[in-house]
């Protein structure tokens, strides 16, 4: 009989996997390539869970992770990743309203460069404190702001 | 259009983030990836464990043979590995003031604690060095009754998880408690407690002392290295930590090294030098175990 007897981190991964998917898909576009990144993030994870004493940091490391795989997979796949709108175009009509302005937002900051479409999504879409992303990317909080409010004003002229 | 707006739009923009359908195969491949890698680390643990018990058996030799015994004296000849550990420290004098107190061996299903238990001779009452015999005593009595619930409570966690009574004892789980003079003059003595748990490598407890036999009292490091400790030992570390290559130390978005405090341990090496040792994790990735710098005055 296999020990069912899970690390926290284990438990962690489980609880989050969707979000994790979410995250990879919205980097691959493809649902192959964004089960791999999570694939590999969590494989990466957990050769690496000594290294993490405090499983409050669990969100940030792990995101950390995530992310780095997925800009490897883009970087590999040599891919400026095209957005097609249409994707998500059959599952919206049944919804109306305001949403229609969200997919036109959602489908600009899918457009953004990398670096300021990760903060749009870490702050907006996983509701990440700004200082978390800034050590989940590494990059001083100053940094995570300016690229934020570039990233605001890239999407106000866009979105005009 | 005022920041406001944008932001709201981005938060009902979640939605759409909400929808990316989730393929059922991700359940699957993460319910597989995360048994795969306990299903290597169970093998690889077993490896550790068989590897251990060769290691320690000429220790338990010793051991055993003064099995629960009070011995104030004579042990500190019976262990050949404590004989051979004492040959690498000048002892300056004749006899070693540091005395196994009480070595034994207990086993029973569930597993084996095997304890050297050191004191220090000491002549005066309410000195520094009684207060550090009484402090081992203490943490390894602890320390043995806490390792015994937590091992009686993971047993009753795989047990309730479909394990066998067969299978946990086949695990020969082990409790350790043990200790190393790392130097020891007609002046000065240093000593590190150490005990763990084989089968959890969080539950590791080191303990450093460092006395002064002259008036009794405990070494620090601004008695090692004058007024300037901190920055002495601060500067050195730093820079072997720059020259490392090893890619390990954190860097200080992590928690890495800033400065070491009062607190910080230290045991005295044959040079007679401090050797200043951070906890695993403290400073450096768990692969870098407990790193370990030498200060030199």
């Amino acid at each position: 009989m296999a020990e069912k007897r899970r690390s926290e981190l284990a438990e962690y991964i489980i609880e989050n996997q969707e979000k994790f998917y979410r995250l990879a898909f919205s980097y691959a576009k493809n649902k192959e390539a964004a089960l791999d990144i999570v694939q590999n993030a969590i494989v990466k994870a957990l050769e690496h869970q000594n290294d993490i004493r405090n499983k409050e940091y669990y969100r940030t490391w792990f995101y950390r992770i995530l992310v780095n795989e997925s800009l490897t997979y883009l970087r590999k796949s040599g891919r400026e990743t095209l957005w097609e709108p249409m994707v998500l175009n059959n599952v919206l009509e049944k919804d109306g309203g305001y949403e229609k302005n969200s997919t036109e937002i959602y489908d600009e900051v899918m457009k953004l460069p990398e670096e300021m479409k990760t903060i749009i999504i870490l702050r907006y879409y996983e509701d990440l404190p700004l200082a978390e992303i800034a050590d989940v990317l590494q990059i001083s909080l100053s940094k995570v702001k300016y690229r934020l409010y570039t990233a605001l004003e890239k999407l106000r002229q866009n979105c005009a | 259009m005022s920041k406001d707006i944008m932001e709201k739009n981005l938060e009902n923009s979640k939605n759409i983030h909400e929808k990316i359908e989730i393929p059922p195969e991700l359940y699957e491949m993460v319910e597989r990836t995360i048994d795969e890698y306990d299903r290597k680390e169970r093998l690889h643990n077993k490896k550790k464990v068989i590897s251990m018990k060769k290691r320690s058996y000429g220790k338990t030799f010793g051991a055993a043979a003064a099995c629960a015994v009070f011995c104030f004296t004579a042990a500190l000849n019976i262990s050949p590995a404590f004989a051979e550990d004492m040959q690498s420290v000048p002892v300056i004098g004749t006899i070693s003031k540091v005395l196994t107190f009480r070595s034994y061996e207990v086993s029973d299903e569930d597993k084996t604690i095997t304890a050297d238990i050191p004191q220090i001779e000491s002549n005066e009452e309410g000195g520094y060095t009684e207060k550090v015999n009484e402090e081992i005593l203490a943490i390894t009595s602890e320390y043995e009754e806490r390792a015994e619930k937590s091992i009686a409570d993971y047993k009753e966690a795989f047990i309730a998880t479909g394990g066998t009574e067969e299978e946990f004892e086949a695990k020969n789980i082990k409790v350790n408690m043990d200790y190393e003079v790392k130097y020891e003059s007609e002046d000065m003595l240093s000593l590190v407690l150490t005990a763990y748990e084989d089968w959890n490598a969080s539950t590791e407890v080191k303990e450093y002392y460092n006395i002064n036999l002259k008036d009794d009292s405990e070494i620090t490091l601004k008695d090692m290295l004058g007024d300037d400790y901190i920055e002495i030992a601060n500067e050195q570390i730093k820079e072997k930590i720059a020259a490392d290559e090893s890619g390990l130390y954190f860097d200080e978005s992590m928690g890495g090294f800033t400065t070491i405090t009062d607190e910080t341990n230290f045991y005295i090496n044959e040079n007679g030098n401090p050797v200043i040792v951070f906890q695993k994790y403290e400073i450096a990735a768990g692969a870098a175990g407990s790193p370990e710098f030498e200060i030199v005055k």
